[in-house]
């Protein structure tokens, strides 16, 4: 898999550390989006829709750093909106990167040139710019509802690799995806050179415009089984082999909302990164006084019956990989071979 | 009546939904609302929060006009306006109307390609 060996270990030696003191609920990556703002329109988000005066709303610095510590996670994931927007953007990287935090800089990529010509970046084994990518060009434009996106992508991330920056995309997949364009499309990004590719299915938000692309369970399955099936060596995913399975229906998990718990200018967002229910003061109030047996598919929420983003299954993936010897093996086994 | 058939002004009174119920619809409205007390006093903003829960349930605003962080206690609140345009509403209608670009230009293509 695509993750390297100090991050894996980072991850390891935290998951170890959450174990013997005896925690139950722990966060693995803090989601951590400094502003709401966007460039792009996407048919498939719903997480930009609010008044201007809210969209002209970001987070300071320090608001972000205090998240960090206060949050614990060894990884942060900075989204948004699009943080190549936040003002901050340089400044709020060093300073993570700085505190040894891996991040993922998840990005549109329409301002990474620019960004990148003006060195706001330097490259780091704890610095990776996650590129949102849809498929190949046609599917990708579709998606963020603009021509042209795709090729600028590209462009961003062929200068950020000759750069020598760590990159990796990040794909959504929806009920309009057809199988052999996706293994197309992981064959373009390995072209690309990139590090990983992340993969998962569009969560169904209620305030995204199209609502009629997203997909159900069943269906997330037998598009996923389809699309991976017969893995090509040549890819390489910078996630959890045992998310992957779960997305083939190989196997099954039950949601970990706090796994990926997210703050933004609301504040900590109850249960998870996509549903809005909520927010809490701290990140102590919302691991104690979040009602968690209300969530996830067992909790029968119709929220959470289609999801299997992976916020919510990735986690579940990785406590999987480091609590049962069946994980243990099972995730060391695809990892060497390439099988899922 | 229900939240679909209410465009942005119309008034919502505690009498007809009950605090919880108004304050529940606000949440989920991608609009500025105006919150009126009982003292008299209004608060225009975005309701981006609010916690039911507890000894004092409350909502939480960010002032349009200010962008001051004004948190509010349910007893207090009077009436609610859904007063803002719904973010959310509107970024249906460019969705809506970028297809139905898109379908003119895919059918163009056709003619052309079937001439």
């Amino acid at each position: 898999m695509g993750v390297p060996a100090s991050q894996a270990w980072t991850v390891t030696s935290h998951v170890i550390r959450q174990r013997l003191a005896g925690r139950r609920r722990y966060p693995l990556v803090l989601m951590l989006e400094p502003l709401l703002r966007c460039n792009l329109a996407c048919a498939g988000c719903g997480k930009i829709q609010y008044p201007p005066h809210v969209l002209k709303r970001a987070l300071t610095v320090e608001q972000c750093l205090a998240a960090v510590e206060e949050c614990g996670a060894p990884i942060v994931s900075i989204p948004g909106g699009e943080p190549l927007l936040y003002p901050h953007i340089g400044e709020l990287v060093q300073e993570l990167t700085r505190r040894k935090k891996y991040v993922y800089l998840c990005t549109n990529a329409l301002l990474l040139r620019e960004k990148l010509e003006q060195n706001l970046f330097t490259p780091s084994k704890f610095l990776s710019f996650s590129v949102h990518m849809d498929g190949l060009r046609e599917e990708h434009d579709a998606s963020v509802c603009r021509d042209g996106v795709y090729d600028i992508a590209v462009d961003a991330i062929r200068e950020a690799v000759r750069r020598g920056f760590r990159v990796t995309t990040n794909t959504t997949l929806f009920n309009t995806s057809e199988p052999m364009r996706v293994r197309d499309f992981f064959d373009a990004m390995m072209d690309l050179d990139v590090e990983g590719m992340m993969v998962s299915p569009g969560y169904s938000y209620e305030k995204a415009p199209d609502q009629d692309s997203f997909l159900e369970r069943e269906r997330t399955q037998e598009l996923f089984s389809e699309v991976l099936a017969g893995r090509k060596k040549r890819w390489r995913f910078n996630q959890s082999p045992l998310f992957l399975q779960f997305l083939m229906g190989k196997r099954d998990f039950e949601c970990t909302p706090w796994g990926n718990p997210l703050y933004t200018i609301f504040g900590w967002q109850r249960p998870c990164y996509l549903l809005q229910d909520g927010y809490a003061a701290t990140f102590r109030e919302l691991m104690d006084e979040t009602p968690w047996e209300e969530y996830g598919r067992e909790s029968g929420n119709p929220h959470c019956q289609d999801c299997m983003v992976h916020s919510g299954y990735e986690p579940t993936a990785v406590h999987a990989t480091f609590t049962t010897w069946r994980g243990l093996r099972d995730s060391a086994a695809a990892t060497l071979t390439g099988r899922l | 009546m229900n939240e679909h058939e209410a465009p942005a002004g119309t008034a919502r009174h505690i009498d007809a939904d009950g605090v919880a119920g108004l304050v529940e619809r606000a949440f989920q409205y991608r609009g500025d609302v105006t919150v009126r007390t009982d003292d008299g006093c209004s608060v225009t903003g975005y309701l981006f929060n609010r916690n039911a829960l507890g000894s004092e349930p409350f909502v939480q605003l960010f002032e349009a006009e200010t962008g001051r962080e004004v948190s509010l206690p349910y007893r207090s609140i009077a009436e609610v306006l859904f007063t803002g345009r719904d973010a959310a509403a509107a970024a249906d209608q460019r969705f809506e109307a970028l297809q139905g670009l898109r379908e003119e230009q895919a059918e163009r293509g056709w003619e052309r390609h079937g001439a």
